[in-house]
């Protein structure tokens, strides 16, 4: 029994490959074709898969001292450490975002369209560079410090590091999430049915209470467990804050070549961002349901805010001050700082060699954006086989390919880079630290959001339209080229502009496998603030949150109206 | 008609979807030229029936035969572009991104007679010169004008038409039907529709396929269908039709509407069901009278009469106007004297 007819004998659904025709040579042709499909998404997925297969492997190989690490009371600190983070920053980014979310869709606040968008923004800043700004302002003795001092005669502000820096960092980030998915559930709300709880009799608080808040509950879940995966994830901000939650433990492990225990941590970890995972997944299949029902086009009246405009107006301006007027401010001082120092710096040297820091920046700027395109790229490519099978011939193998690839978002940043250090070093000498290897890491990242958009533009295209084109005599390859790829190719530029940009922010996987002397933006400012020099950092910021922070904030703001 | 050569042969289909059969032993033949309206209630299979001679789902059983070629058996499974089907899709299925002309000449090339072809089609199907337009810029009607165009572009040995009319409104619906029939008449197209309508069936066809459950029930003219169903199913499918018992008797069949002088070798005192239909009724006031008027409703050129009969049965009656009758009366009801209604014994005609 060939392969060819193990395919097609049903062994993996009752779905068979329908393309099989009649003569031999044909026959191996059409078969091989959904076959091809298979195998490259089986290699992908496979990837994915290696990465907790590998730290199984290791920590299984380690056996007693991974135990040890496991029980050990810093292997609970930190897992305490990482719930509790996690935990201060959903609660705190919900009870911003839900007044946030409900002043700029259902009230008559002032400027509610401009600040709808303002406090939309801070999502796309990366966490390490957010996490530099406001230690270099509010660090005990920051900027913002020696501003106050000759006003107010503090001498030092409340230490930044720790818990309270990460938190008020990772909170000022990331309740863009649940602002985002509240608003767009607010503005999915039938007026009407507040309309029938008060012909009810109930007060418009009591309204609010009964009718919008029961309503907007599932988004609130999904955008709190956004939030909460981008904590367990995140690796810039709480390193640099010094909080020592499971990204920043591993990452420590890793220098200081106590591999086995980064191993296993990385393991716990994975099973933690596992358990949130599955929970965002169920609570998005319920969510659906919500969006089939609410379908109202028309607009309620805004509520009127009378003297409460003002209370209003301060707590959105704070949030604006805080989440996006400071950091800005900051990076504008520093930038300003920066400059004056090369001037100062070239003036005291007298040498014509150290030519201003922006021709310093050519080269990393470069690298960013080659090496984010080809992952872009990659990603969109490898990603289509899954995406292909999973929607037009779902059966029991092609679904799984597809759970696996969405499951691959469990795996952190953090994880995906020391998993391929380890492979590297052991089995892939040659690989290791190489260029191509960095796309595989980037592929294994990026591939669940790729997969994700793909869906979604492939669902769009009705399979009736296929069939029209097999009905006209055309081959399947013909039908997807002049069909189907027309047809989803806005789809996959979008999904793969969104990759390019993920991955040009993405720290700690080009930190860790980038080849030596490949310096990219986002490499280079973690050098420098990791050093504190908060003036060199500024430049290599300023031009990463233009090429890639800038185009998200399009992205996302478009994709969100 | 035996003259004509055969278009499409189907041999005991068979269907299975995750182990439930959904096709099971259709057979039909369509000879060239002819158009086969293939109707039933939704879930009964006629789609997938369509859709296996297209070659967009494989057999488990039969043999499907196009032009005197086999396209499908057993194993052997040609696919849908090698089998010279045209498909017209219930959606239509235009190419969104490509302009009209680009959709009707999606399977020709781009040489000038196949330039030519296009215009043709185009013309043929009423909407000359519009090649250049996008399909979002068309009626509905028109982007089934074109998904027409584009189906015969390739000169199908059959076209297959998968309920075409159902997304378009009443009124242009009417006139739709008789354009694609005539336009398929003229080009001499065999064709295979699809439909839930019973009237529509009546109305396209040559023949019609009445399915249920994955089984054709009967298959033949339209006046054969409607006049002598052979099966309960049949005859209550196309429509207006109200059964009451009856009995065998010596010469004939004796019902509450009359007596019903027909041959039958069923047992004398065999209980059976006649078929009544509206026009095969009728009755006049009659204190003694064995009905009572429930409704009427004016359907424009008569009046369609409800009339209770005794353990809550009910037939339809259909009058002229200048008989009018109110809600209450009582009357006797009988058949007409040129009825033959359809007779039913255990659901099959006798």
């Amino acid at each position: 029994m060939s392969i060819f007819e193990l395919v097609n004998g049903g062994i993996w659904g009752a779905h068979k490959a329908r393309d099989r025709s009649i003569s031999i040579g044909r026959r191996r042709w059409s078969i091989s074709h959904t076959f091809l499909l298979y195998m490259v998404a089986c290699i992908v997925i496979s990837l994915i898969l290696l990465v907790p297969g590998y730290l199984l492997l290791r920590a299984a190989e380690a056996g007693a001292a991974t135990v040890d690490t496991l029980l050990s009371a810093r292997t609970w600190v930190t897992l305490g450490n990482t719930l509790l983070l996690t935990g201060a920053v959903v609660v705190s980014s919900a009870a911003i975002s839900l007044p946030l979310a409900w002043l700029v869709t259902s009230s008559d606040l002032p400027g509610r369209r401009v600040w709808g968008i303002l406090v939309a923004l801070p999502l796309v800043v990366p966490s390490y560079v957010a996490a530099y700004l406001y230690v270099s302002l509010l660090s005990p003795v920051g900027v913002v410090q020696q501003l106050l001092e000759p006003l107010t005669g503090i001498e030092r502000l409340p230490p930044i590091y720790g818990f309270p820096g990460a938190w008020l960092v990772l909170t000022l980030i990331t309740y863009p999430f649940t602002y985002l998915t509240i608003r767009s559930a607010m503005k999915r709300l039938d007026p009407s049915l507040l309309e029938a709880a008060r012909s009810l009799g109930q007060s418009p608080a009591r309204a609010f209470w009964r009718i919008t808040l029961p309503m907007l509950r599932p988004s609130l879940v999904a955008g709190s467990l956004l939030v909460a995966l981008y904590c367990l994830r995140d690796f810039g901000a709480v390193t640099l804050l010094q909080y020592g939650t499971f990204t920043r433990v591993i990452y420590n492990r890793y220098q200081a070549y106590r591999l086995d225990e980064a191993a296993a941590m990385a393991l716990l970890l994975v099973a933690l961002t596992g358990v949130f995972l599955f929970l965002d997944h169920r609570s998005r299949g319920r969510s659906r349901y919500a969006r089939l029902s609410a379908g109202a086009a028309r607009v309620s009246s805004p509520t009127r805010l009378g003297m409460w405009k003002w209370p209003a107006l301060l707590f959105v301006g704070l949030i604006v001050l805080l989440a996006l007027v400071l950091p800005a401010g900051g990076l504008a001082y520093w930038l300003w700082r920066g400059v004056n120092q090369d001037w100062m710096v070239r003036d005291l040297a007298q040498t014509s060699q150290n030519v201003t820091p922006f021709l310093d920046l050519v080269r990393p700027a470069w690298n960013s954006v080659t090496v984010a395109l080809g992952a872009a790229v990659l990603t969109i490519v490898l990603a289509l086989p899954v995406t292909i099978l999973a929607v037009r011939k779902p059966s029991f193998l092609s679904h799984w390919l597809e759970r696996l690839a969405y499951a691959g978002a469990a795996l952190p940043g953090i994880v995906v880079a020391l998993a391929f250090v380890f492979m590297g070093v052991n089995y892939a000498r040659p690989l290791y630290q190489t260029l191509p290897m960095l796309l595989i890491a980037y592929v294994v990242l990026f591939l669940p959001q790729a997969v994700g958009a793909e869906r979604s533009s492939l669902l769009q295209v009705s399979p009736k339209l296929e069939e029209a084109g097999r009905s006209l005599g055309q081959r399947p390859f013909h039908v997807f080229r002049r069909v189907t790829l027309p047809l989803v190719r806005p789809g996959l530029v979008a999904a793969g502009a969104m990759v390019f940009l993920t991955a040009m922010k993405e720290l700690p996987t080009t930190l860790i496998l980038s080849p030596i002397g490949f310096n990219t933006l986002a490499v280079q400012v973690w050098a420098n603030i990791s050093e504190a020099f908060f003036a060199r950092a500024a430049a290599p910021t300023l031009l990463l949150i233009l090429l890639s922070s800038v185009p998200l904030a399009v992205f996302m703001l478009r994709d969100d109206s | 008609m035996t003259q004509q050569p055969v278009a499409l042969r189907c041999r005991a289909l068979v269907k299975h979807f995750a182990q439930q059969p959904v096709v099971r032993g259709v057979s039909l033949v369509v000879p060239a030229g002819d158009i086969l309206v293939l109707v039933g209630p939704s879930g009964c299979g006629k789609t997938t029936t369509l859709r296996l001679i297209a070659g967009f789902e494989r057999l488990d059983g039969g043999t499907i035969e196009i032009d005197g070629r086999i396209v499908a058996e057993d194993d052997h499974h040609l696919p849908p572009e090698r089998r010279r089907v045209g498909m017209v899709f219930q959606d239509y299925a235009l190419f969104p991104h490509l302009t009209v002309g680009q959709n009707v000449g999606f399977a020709l090339g781009k040489n000038q007679p196949d330039r030519d072809r296009i215009s043709q089609l185009l013309t043929f199907v009423g909407l000359p010169g519009q090649d250049q337009k996008m399909p979002y810029e068309l009626s509905g009607g028109e982007q089934q004008r074109v998904s027409l165009a584009r189906a015969l572009s390739t000169r199908p040995a059959v076209l297959l038409l998968d309920e075409p009319f159902s997304n378009l409104d009443a009124a242009l619906r009417a006139g739709m039907r008789s354009e694609v029939r005539a336009l398929l008449k003229s080009s001499g197209t065999t064709a295979v529709f699809v439909t839930h309508d019973q009237e529509e069936a009546l109305l396209l066809g040559d023949h019609v396929g009445v399915i249920r459950d994955g089984q054709l029930e009967q298959i033949g003219t339209p006046e054969d269908i409607f006049h002598r169903p052979q099966t309960r199913f049949v005859a209550e499918f196309l429509g207006q039709t109200r059964f009451i018992a009856g009995y065998v008797v010596g010469d004939g069949i004796s019902s509450a509407l009359g007596h019903l002088s027909s041959r039958t070798t069923l047992p004398v005192g065999s209980v059976v069901e006649i078929a009544v239909r509206p026009d095969d009724v009728t009755f006049v006031a009659d204190e003694e009278g064995n009905g009572r008027v429930l409704s009427r409703r004016f359907t424009g050129i008569s009046y369609l009469y409800q009339i209770g009969l005794p353990n809550e049965i009910t037939v339809q009656s259909l009058q002229p106007h200048e008989m009018r009758m109110e809600e209450g009366m009582t009357v006797r009801v009988y058949f007409t004297a040129d009825a033959s209604p359809p007779v039913f014994y255990h659901g099959h005609s006798v």
